[in-house]
């Protein structure tokens, strides 16, 4: 805030004119107003948030000592003044955002807690997967309401907890289309945000809540047809770094992109599971059990496998040779490699790790020509993995695992070295044209 | 329509303020046109406070009208994030095997529930005198069961009334109080399910004619 403090004698030094400074002090006093705003936000959320879990556990501490028409009128206190809140906030303070997400947050809390204590007064059995559909079913309103993006993101983790409570065997509801409606009905919200609130943070969360509930519910999706998990799971995993990798979502931080992150890491980590014999010889060994017990799952692998081939289509319509990465078509190649196993386990096995070994160089490849540190790092420890998984594989020679890691050891040195280098090199360039000539 | 409605405003909001509009603007905006949010918000308030009423006059309709039988049982203690601590009750009726409309083994496999048929005994207790799927075949009260085991062409069952929810200090006690008990004959204890169509609501824990929290409170503090 330097710059505040010197506008008077910038000016007075005819520096920067009076306009100038003007400007300059109207956009540090909009950037402070900013900044406070969203320390309100955040103080806001939390204090509904700590005030919904106390009321939660002083209800869990069950006063069995009170008449049940006194605890059943209590489990409606918490709700009628979450309800007066949300409508007090709409009626009046619609634009005040801290308002709008506070007194939403403390709604979705006190229905959990209505529907909590009244299970607790008549020991009603309602099992984790039901007393979660109720209660995000009656949050989902809220969301959309109060134009609120921590409830939405309240709302995607309660659906995340639905669908690891579906994989409990005892679970009434069974069908995964439930999950995936779950998650399909904050769609339209997801949109609303990407186009109005790119840049908050809020909408940064769902780039990483939406992939990790999918994931969740795509296993469970597909769990009843085992072999089936791991070609679709990489399908999603092929969807998501593709989705990373579009127009809108290239431009945002790393951090951000969660899809991106998501997709990569999770396409390498199942790569490198399956450079171990033991996914090929499993399905060589058992009769084959390919075909989803259910028409719904079927559906959904289906829909699944088609989104990815179609997110591949479009990024090699729009774009160059060059500019497609390694990562995105595994998802075909490893349909290819089912096939090959087929024949010989251990070929595809060996196929899997030829497969990473070309990512990985790929990979430094792209970030020396794009002169970027990050990438190429990413490169070598894709390797280094690949190294560590073949360590516990005992059919290889000892010497030769040795060798293997210190030419990787190695070239961790040198291409980083190359490429600091090559930089300050380019800085020195750039610092000597910028001498003028006098 | 609605969708159709949100939808249009989205675009309006959309052509007034550009893709990447001004950001502070595009925060304020709600999402939802003015016409309809006192409607979707009337309707909203409605069902949040629909759901547990429900759950209210359901469980009040079976208590109150519904007959009251004795269950044996014998408690164990864990916990619930939301709902507190509650005991988790073992039946003696879950001990027992039955038949099963005479299905054999691999008939059993594709049964999950059925519905049981509740009979007082001499002694004043609650037994199972009929198992089947299909609740036609019943005469008297009766309660939805999962079943739990299958084996020999007979199963065993979960009474979905294995929760108990105590006040935090004395569902452990009440665990250790009715394990030292339990060798004594003399000790009955026992939940109170009132059933009715179908229905029933676990509505309390006794030992020997007294709630189990009394007893319990009589017991940590002597």
């Amino acid at each position: 805030m330097s710059l505040i403090n010197d506008i008077e004698k910038l000016v007075g030094d005819e520096i920067i004119s009076q306009e100038t400074a003007n400007r300059i002090r109207a956009y540090y006093n909009s950037k402070e107003a900013n900044s406070s705003n969203r320390l309100l936000v955040i103080f806001g959320v939390l204090g509904a948030f700590l005030i919904g879990l106390g009321i939660i556990l002083i209800i869990a501490h069950n006063w069995d000592q009170l008449p049940r028409f006194v605890k059943t009128t209590f489990a409606f206190i918490p709700l009628l003044i979450g309800q007066g809140l949300c409508g007090y906030t709409l009626w009046k303070k619609k634009e005040s955002q801290t308002w709008r997400e506070s007194s939403s947050i403390f709604l979705i809390l006190s229905i959990g807690a209505a529907i909590a204590l009244i299970s607790q007064v008549y020991h009603l059995q309602g099992d984790m997967q039901g007393f979660l559909l109720i209660w995000m079913t009656l949050s989902l309103p809220v969301v959309y309401l109060m134009t609120s993006s921590v409830s939405s993101l309240l709302y995607i983790t309660g659906t995340f907890f639905f669908t690891i409570a579906s994989f409990d065997n005892n679970s009434p509801i069974e069908n995964p289309l439930v999950n995936w409606l779950l998650i399909g009905l904050i769609i339209p919200y997801y949109l609303y945000i990407l186009k109005y609130r790119n840049a908050s943070n809020a909408t940064s969360f769902h780039h990483w809540f939406i992939p990790i509930t999918m994931i969740i519910a795509t296993i469970y999706s597909t769990i009843s047809a085992e072999y089936v998990v791991a070609p679709v799971l990489l399908a999603l995993f092929g969807s998501f770094y593709m989705i990373g990798h579009l127009e809108q979502t290239n431009s945002m931080r790393l951090r951000a992109n969660g899809y991106l992150i998501i997709g990569a890491l999770g396409t390498i980590c199942m790569l490198l599971a399956f450079t171990f014999s033991g996914y090929w010889e499993w399905i060589a060994e058992n009769e084959n059990n390919w075909i989803p017990e259910t028409i719904y799952s079927q559906i959904i692998a289906v829909v699944i496998m088609c989104s990815a081939i179609a997110l591949f289509a479009k990024h090699i319509m729009s774009k160059t040779f060059n500019e497609l990465t390694p990562i995105m078509p595994i998802f075909i190649i490893f349909i290819v490699l089912i096939l090959i196993s087929g024949f010989s386990p251990g070929a595809s096995q060996l196929l899997t790790n030829f497969i990473i070994l070309a990512i990985a160089v790929l990979t430094i490849k792209s970030g020396v020509e794009q002169d970027h540190l990050g990438i190429l790092n990413y490169g070598l420890i894709i390797i280094t993995a690949l190294l560590i998984c073949r360590f516990f594989d005992t059919d290889l020679n000892f010497v030769l695992r040795g060798i293997l890691f210190i030419v990787v050891g190695v070239a961790f040195f040198i291409t980083n070295n190359i490429l600091i280098k090559k930089r300050s090199r380019a800085q020195q360039n750039a610092s000597y044209k910028s001498i003028p000539e006098s | 329509m609605l969708v159709i409605k949100v939808y249009q405003n989205l675009e309006l909001q959309f052509a007034t303020y550009g893709p990447q509009g001004d950001y502070h603007n595009k925060n304020e905006a709600l999402m939802i046109d003015k016409k309809y949010i006192w409607l979707i918000f009337a309707i909203m308030i409605l069902a949040q406070l629909y759901v547990p009423s429900k759950m209210i006059w359901d469980s009040e309709s079976t208590i109150k009208n519904g007959t009251a039988y004795k269950f044996r049982t014998q408690p164990v203690d864990p916990y619930d994030p939301f709902r507190g601590k509650y005991i988790d009750l073992r039946y003696e009726v879950e001990r027992k095997e039955y038949d099963l409309d005479g299905l054999n083994n691999e008939e059993l496999q594709e049964v999950y529930k059925a519905y049981a048929e509740v009979k007082v005994k001499t002694d004043g207790f609650a037994e199972i005198s009929n198992l089947t799927t299909d609740k036609r075949n019943l005469s008297g009260d009766y309660i939805e069961v999962k079943i739990r085991s299958r084996q020999d062409d007979k199963v065993t069952i979960n009474l979905p009334y294995n929760r108990y929810y105590m006040e935090e200090s004395i569902a452990k006690p009440s665990e250790y109080y009715v394990r030292d008990m339990r060798r004594d004959s003399s000790i009955h204890v026992y939940g109170i399910i009132n059933i009715k169509d179908g229905n029933g609501v676990l509505t309390e824990v006794m030992i020997n004619e007294r709630p189990i929290a009394e007893v319990v409170r009589e017991y940590v503090n002597n």
